[in-house]
């Protein structure tokens, strides 16, 4: 490590002075002052002058860029996580692109393909993992508040329908049976949808069940509500 | 598929310049070799290996394309 001791009339000149020694910039200094200059009447008596000890800190990485960078506004992180996504897109299928539209719940970023689905993988599984690593590499630029949702082909339209339908048609099995009826495993997403749709209805209840990420809804008419164990 | 690997570790990691990744090209699989700075390590593998199976969703996608299966090893 680089490490440099000036002296010079006042502090701030010394700075300089360290900095076109090091041929570096104020910011990548660490500067420590050693002695500070007299006021100026004094001075010219004392003789006494203001020195430092400058010391170059390490160069950052550049790529990707580090968390510092982290202040920059999230509309240039969304641009950023554009980028990020495009690219990885195009490693899987050439030629595809990524827009980027805003919703009440965030980013969307739609990938545009050849319209054969390989974004999304069997039940989306594709497009939650592409949707998970872009949440982990968009914590690096800042935005991590803003959640980012990735879509393909419409897929999520199509699927947050199709668990409507399947909670309404869960629903009405509940109440013909007078009994619980659970879901598959789903992930929080698709959970809520189910929770969701069935509040409405004021003869049913809804709760999770199981541990970890993914967990069943279960369904429940209100009546037989006490017999079922929670 | 290296190329795509090593894009997204190195985007996860917080040194990016230790990221190496070695393709073993077999006749039906070829296996990809990741390494990482020790630290970094559980940014690879994430809350219950969720980190790495998102890779490897991502990497069969792109395999599924070729015709080719391709295999994510991460070396400790």
């Amino acid at each position: 490590m680089d490490s440099i001791e000036i002296e010079a009339k006042s502090v701030a000149e010394a700075i300089t002075i360290a900095c076109e020694e090091l041929k570096t910039t104020h910011d990548n200094l660490t500067i420590e002052v050693l002695q500070e200059a007299p006021n100026k009447i004094f001075a010219f008596m004392s003789g006494r002058k203001a020195r430092i000890r400058a010391t170059l800190m390490p160069a950052k990485a550049e790529t990707p860029p580090a968390r510092t960078a982290a202040a920059a506004d999230s509309a240039a992180a969304a641009t950023r996580m554009q980028e990020v996504l495009e690219t990885i897109a195009r490693h899987i299928q050439p030629g595809a692109s990524v827009e980027v539209r805003n919703n009440d719940d965030g980013i969307v970023m739609n990938i545009i393909g050849d319209g054969s689905g390989i974004f999304i993988g069997r039940q989306g599984q594709t497009l939650e993992a592409l949707q998970y690593l872009i949440n982990k590499i968009k914590v690096r630029y800042g935005a991590d508040a803003v959640p980012v949702t990735v879509d393909s082909e419409a897929y999520r339209a199509r699927h947050d329908e199709s668990l409507a339908n399947l909670a309404v048609k869960l629903g009405m099995k509940a109440k013909k049976r007078s009994g619980p009826v659970t879901t598959n495993l789903l992930n929080p997403a698709e959970r809520r949808i189910i929770h969701l749709t069935l509040q409405k209805d004021a003869e049913l209840t809804t709760w999770s069940k199981g541990e970890g990420v993914l967990k069943k809804v279960i369904i429940v008419p209100r009546q037989a509500e006490k017999s079922v164990n929670r | 598929m290296k190329e795509l690997v090593k894009y997204i570790a190195t985007a996860l990691v917080d040194n990016p310049d230790e990221v190496s990744v070695h393709e073993v090209e077999g006749e039906q699989t070829s296996v990809i070799e990741l390494r990482v700075a020790k630290g970094d390590l559980g940014k690879i593998i994430g809350k219950h290996g969720k980190t790495a199976q998102s890779i490897r969703t991502i990497l069969s996608a792109a395999s599924a394309k070729i015709g080719k299966r391709a295999v994510l090893e991460i070396i400790e």
